[in-house]
Order: structure tokens, then sequence, then C-alpha cells
């Protein structure tokens, strides 16, 4: 409106102008003294450009100083969007969107509302403006009513001068600070609204409370945008830093298997400490050892149920290659063994995930008794198929089953391998030929998925 | 001629226990602290001063290799012997090239252990009188 005003003024004010004028020299026309004609027509021309000139230096000067407001602001709220940037410590970047929006917008009071994953409730509520023994004695964060919860269900900015005067308000709760005016504005991440800042009390320069302007939205809007982005950076990262110890205890086995290990190493170092106080304390030798007892025990219990639940979930979703290199990989780790795999048969190989698994317990038992009784320096499995059977290989140079070994199947080792590979279908031999070492071949029937060969005409 | 001051960080109890107890028996030792997770293992380093870091880094919070990485940057001077479970070789590696140079496994015999300490002890003391002659 304001722009169509200095139009108009630049074309009616010199017409005007020009018109007194005239109508100066028409009055003047009929006076006796001529030379009056002259001052007056001056003194109106002066008068009329001052006039002129001020009105229109006084709008320039008015939207000099509106274009310097609007540009300082956008400085303060990138420099905000700058600081916001170098957080990523989600708690730090709260307290900075709610410490920042009070800046920009010059409000006595604010705070942040992030919403859970339902958009319903604040997961979290923080505030700034408010002393912390204050804060704790409002208790609780506000649970959605009011003019918060109008914010919340309508997902749009919402700018009150008179907080009480208004019909959504449902009161300040015990403790909590008087407020006049308030602002909310939802912080939306792709469309969802992910939470919500409420400033409340803008102080004027002279420090008394006023009403929140246009201007102030539209900047809060533009934070809020940004606001947005470094919370959703903030939340990623603390997901990918809960992510990393995952991925770390899962690489390293830090499961049942690991711990049985340092409970047998922490066991042995009690031993020790148990021999040395034969000398001194008796008594205290004698509790040492009962320690010791009771915490073989723990370990045989949890071998026990490591054998039994062999963890189920171990080889779930591998293949049979990824399987077999993966317990390669755990031998070489467990043992000074040299491990080779010969697996450029298995790419042929198409087996259902429940064969799979099975053959991988298969294996695994038969490494297992490689690392515990063969004395063998080194492992070879290969991996063929023929006419519809797959045929496994796991051979070792160690000491060899003795034939009584094999018939009688002692040990529950190899009569676990015999059950698993009737449940296949398949067969399973052992052979420990007199050089030496010793030979399991597993031979498991698979269906023939190579149409190509049986193809007629 | 000082003791030698150590510090044990391991996140299972009784093994952490256990290897106090017995560094704790021998004369020319110091425990100055114990640590069972990253957090606590930084602190003591960089607080306590521990001329060598007994430690296993595969902690239960998941940053006990990175927060390793970190204390050896920070304090070139402490020396870092890790004493772990998992023999595995990429483990080795990533160590090494952190710097690590003492890898020992659990199972190793407590005497060699406290040689290997005592020999590293050793080492420092001589370094630091080179540059206090």
């Amino acid at each position: 409106m304001r722009r169509n005003y200095l139009k108009w003024l630049t074309i009616v004010a010199p017409a005007l102008f020009v018109g007194s004028v005239l109508f100066g020299r028409l009055l003047l026309a009929h006076s006796p003294f001529s030379w009056w004609d002259e001052i007056v027509t001056i003194l109106i021309v002066v008068a009329g450009a001052v006039v002129f000139s001020t009105v229109v230096f006084r709008v320039i000067e008015y939207r000099e100083l509106e274009i310097k407001s609007r540009s300082d602001q956008l400085a303060a709220l990138h420099e905000a969007a700058l600081t916001l940037t170098r957080e990523l410590d989600l708690g730090i970047v709260l307290q900075k969107v709610v410490d920042l929006a009070r800046e920009l917008s010059g409000a006595k009071y604010g705070a942040l509302g992030v919403l859970d994953e339902n958009g319903e409730h604040f997961g979290q509520f923080i505030t700034s403006g408010v002393s912390s023994s204050r804060r704790m004695r409002i208790g609780p964060p506000p649970k959605g009513h009011g003019l918060i919860g109008e914010v919340i269900h309508q997902g749009e900015s919402l700018r009150v001068s008179e907080i009480e005067r208004d019909n959504r308000f449902s009161g300040f709760p015990k403790h909590h600070p008087y407020m006049r005016t308030f602002i909310g504005v939802p912080i939306r991440f792709k469309e969802k609204v992910i939470g919500n800042l409420y400033l409340a009390d803008k102080l004027d320069a002279k420090g008394e409370v006023t009403d929140f302007s246009e201007q102030d939205q539209q900047l809060l809007e533009m934070f809020a945008t940004q606001a947005a982005i470094a919370i959703k950076n903030a939340q990623l990262y603390r997901q990918t830093q809960q992510l990393s110890i995952l991925q770390e205890r899962e690489r390293f086995g830090m499961d049942l298997h690991d711990g049985i290990i340092q409970s047998i190493y922490a066991i042995g170092l009690m031993l020790e400490d148990t021999q040395h106080r034969l000398e001194e304390d008796l008594e205290a030798a004698r509790q040492g050892l009962a320690k010791a007892i009771q915490g073989l025990n723990e370990v045989i219990r949890d071998i026990r149920n490591y054998i039994l639940d062999l963890r189920p979930q171990r080889f779930q979703g591998r293949d049979l290659k990824e399987g077999l290199n993966e317990l390669a990989r755990d031998l070489r780790a467990n043992s000074f063994l040299e491990v080779n795999l010969h697996l450029d048969g298995a790419d042929s190989i198409t087996l259902s995930p429940e064969k799979t698994v099975e053959i991988l317990h298969i294996v695994q038992e038969s490494l297992s008794n490689i690392r515990k009784h063969a004395h063998a320096t080194r492992v070879d499995v290969s991996l063929s198929s023929s006419d519809g059977w797959m045929t496994l290989e796991i051979s070792d140079d160690g000491v060899g089953l003795t034939e009584e070994k094999i018939s009688n199947a002692s040990g529950s080792g190899l009569r676990n391998m015999r059950e698993r590979t009737q449940i296949l279908g398949g067969r399973i031999r052992f052979v420990s030929p007199e050089e030496g070492g010793t030979r399991v071949v597993l031979s498991v029937p698979i269906s023939d998925l190579q149409p190509a060969a049986h193809q007629t005409g | 001629m000082g003791k030698i001051r150590i510090l044990i960080a391991d996140s299972h109890e009784n093994v952490r226990t256990q290897l106090v107890a017995r560094l704790q028996r021998e004369p020319e030792f110091e425990i100055v602290g114990q640590a069972a997770n990253s957090g606590q293992t930084l602190h003591s380093a960089l607080v306590d001063h521990p001329d060598i870091i007994l430690i296993d880094p595969v902690m239960w919070d998941g940053f006990g290799i990175a927060n390793l990485r970190h204390i050896i940057a920070q304090l070139p001077d402490t020396q870092v012997v890790v004493l772990t479970a998992y023999a595995d070789t990429s483990l080795r590696m990533s160590l090494r090239r952190m710097g690590v140079k003492e890898i020992l496994t659990k199972g190793i015999a407590s005497e060699e252990l406290v040689e290997i300490l005592r020999s590293l002890g050793a080492k420092k003391v001589n370094s630091s009188k080179q540059r206090h002659p």
C-alpha cells in the first residue's frame, strides 16, 4: 500500500503544485503591484518543492530503515543457522534452537516441544528464560492442551496478543510465569511436524511487553526450517552412534562365545591367586577354590547351552558360500590351523535355506572336532556337485579317527553330524587313510535347477 | 626410582578384578586406576597419568577401539598393552596400525604378562632418565 501511495504522490503533487502556481498567477493578475507576481510565484515554488521532497524523503527513509531491519534480522537468522549446524549433540542442538529463537524474536520466554513418533505428545520439552528451579516447581511438561495444543492440532503458526482473553486458553499451571503475548510456530521436516516453538512476551526497546509482529512470525518460520534440519541431523547422528555399538559387538563376537573365554581366563587368574594364598591364608585359599569351582560349573552350563543352542540365528540369511567363509574365518581366529576353502563349485548349487543351515552346522561340528582333537596343521574344505548330489569334503592332516571312534560314534559330535545328515536325506562317511589324517565326506541331494541340460528339441 | 603406574581397563568385571589382584602383588607395580568402559578409561588415562594402560579394547559400550585411538593420539608417552580374548587378525591389524606394540591374548601365563609389563616399565624409566641427565 505504501508503494501505491508514493506513486500517486509523485503524480498528484506536481499537478497540484502547477495548479496552485497557475491559480496564484490568476489571482495576482488582478493585483495592482506587478512585481508581487514574481515573489509569490517563487515562494509557492519553493514551498511546494520543500513539502514534496520532505514527504518523499521521509517515505524513503522509512523504507530504508525497514530494509535495514530486515537485513539485520536475516543476518541474525543466518548466524543462528550457522551456530546450529556446528552442533551434532542432540541435547545441545535442542537447547540452542530455543535460545536462538528467543533472541531472534526478542522474547522473554521460549520453549521447544519435540513430538514423539505418534506426533501427539511431547517426548521432550525444553525451555529458555525460566530458571531450572522454577522449571522444577512447575513440574511435568504440558500435555497438549490450550494454546500449545492448538498449534499441535492445527499445524499452523499462531499469534495471540492477550493469552488470558483467548478462548482457546486453558490456564497456566501452578508456578508458571504470567504471560501476555504469544506465538507458536511448527517445526516441519519434509512435510512432517517434528516439534513446535513457543515464544512469549516479546519485549520492545523499552523493555515493555509487546505483540509479536508478522515479521517475527516470518522470521521464526524461516528459523524453524533451519532448526528442523539441525534437529534431524542430531537425531540421526545419535542413531548412528547406537548402531556403531551394535556393529562393534557383532563384529567382535561380544556374545556367549567370547564370554566363555573371558570367564575361564578369570578363573585361571583366581586359581593362581589361590595357589599363592595357600602359604599365608588357608581359609582364603579354600574360599578361592570354592569360587573357582562354582565359576567352572557356570561355564559348563554356558557351554552346554551353547552346543544345544548353537545360536540358531547364526546361520540365518547366509548362503552356503558365505557360511563356509565365516566358519573358516572363525577357525583361523581361534587356532593356528591353516584353513583352505575350495568353493568354485558353490555357485551352481542352489539349496533351500533350511538345508543350508543344517549343512553349516555339520561343517561347524567337524571343524570343531578337528580343532580340539586332531592336532592337525591344516584343513581343506571343498565343494562339488554332480547328478543332483552335492558333495562336501573336509580333510585334515591330524592324528586321524580310529575305527572304534567311527563305528561307536562315541562323543555327541559324530552322532550330531549323523543325525543332521539323516534330516537332510544325505550320506556321511568318515575316512582315515593309512597315511594319516581324516576325511569327512558329506553328500546331500539337491534339486537340479538347470533345465538347459535336459531340454529337447 | 618410582613404581610402574598401571591403568587396567576391561569391560569384564571378573577379569578386571582378578588382574588388579594379580598385578598388585608385584611390588614394582602400582595400579593407579580401574576402568570398565570407554569413558572411565579416557578419564583415568588423562587424570591418573599411568605409565602403562593394560586394556581389552573390545568394550561393551562399543567405543573401546575408537577411544583407544584417541588416547594414543592424546598421550603419546603412555604405553599401551592390549590383552584381549579375541585373536582376530583384522583386529590385530587395526591395533598395530594405531600404534599398539603389544597385543596379548587372554590365556597368557601371568608370569609372562608381568614380565612384559616390567620390561615396558623399565623402558619408560630409562627414557625419562635420558631426558633428565
